[in-house]
């Protein structure tokens, strides 16, 4: 496991998202086949004066989004490719509603990986509780298996 | 064929023409799924394997995924049926 902040910095920074779409605040910890990580919702992000006016909550393709952008990280940890990761797939439950301002916390677990798709299990947690669980798959380009 | 693996094949089936939007396309036991017949990538191979997995409730070992297991429909059946078979 690594937990070393420099190298937990450069996993984040292997991430191609930039502001306004960066999401992924910080990387925890990230193992060969598994990462933690966390979103910092402040609460005056742009987004939210419209979802929805009067009553900002996270949408959830953005947890979706968050936990993308986590699995991409440990993904090209892990076996590389080119840092130009982009989620491909998901499949998401929305357990409870997240209002900011909250601290998401999320975690990915790697389930297979097919030439450059990576497919990762996710949860979402808001002071410990489960907000959202799903998968998602990134494309990681030039993370292909060598033959 | 057995019923078990008649019934398999119908599941994987489903998988192509529903999850992958093939639609009414002709499947067979020689349908290849890797090559230019239905045109499946990477992420389609990844759904046909986690569709099967949600409909028959197994999970498939990553490791035993390749070329050969997954060269046609039949060759995905019978590696899944024997994934079956021996628990």
């Amino acid at each position: 496991m690594t937990t070393d902040p420099a190298a937990l910095d450069f996993a984040l920074r292997s991430l191609p998202h930039g502001e306004p779409f960066r999401f992924l605040d910080q990387i925890h910890e990230i193992e060969p086949e598994r990462g933690r990580g966390c979103w910092r919702v402040r609460g005056d992000e742009d987004f939210l004066r419209g979802h929805f006016p009067g009553r900002p909550l996270v949408p959830g393709v953005l947890l979706v989004e968050a936990a993308a952008q986590l699995a991409g990280a440990v993904a090209h940890q892990a076996v590389g490719g080119e840092g130009q990761g982009m989620l491909v797939l998901h499949e998401a439950r929305f357990k409870r509603p997240v209002e900011p301002p909250a601290e998401v916390e999320l975690l990915v677990e790697l389930d297979r990986s097919m030439g450059s798709i990576h497919r990762f299990d996710f949860e979402a947690r808001v002071t410990g509780v489960l907000v959202a669980l799903g998968a998602v798959a990134v494309s990681l380009p030039g993370s292909e298996p060598k033959s | 064929m057995t019923d078990s693996q008649n019934e398999l094949f119908e599941t994987v089936c489903d998988v192509l023409r529903a999850d992958l939007k093939l639609g009414a396309v002709d499947l067979s036991l020689d349908t290849p799924l890797v090559g230019d017949e239905l045109g499946l990538d990477s992420l389609d191979l990844l759904m046909v394997v986690t569709g099967t997995e949600k409909r028959i409730g197994i999970k498939i070992p990553n490791d035993r995924l390749g070329q050969d297991t997954m060269a046609t429909v039949g060759a995905f059946v019978d590696f899944v049926e024997e994934l079956r078979q021996t628990g």
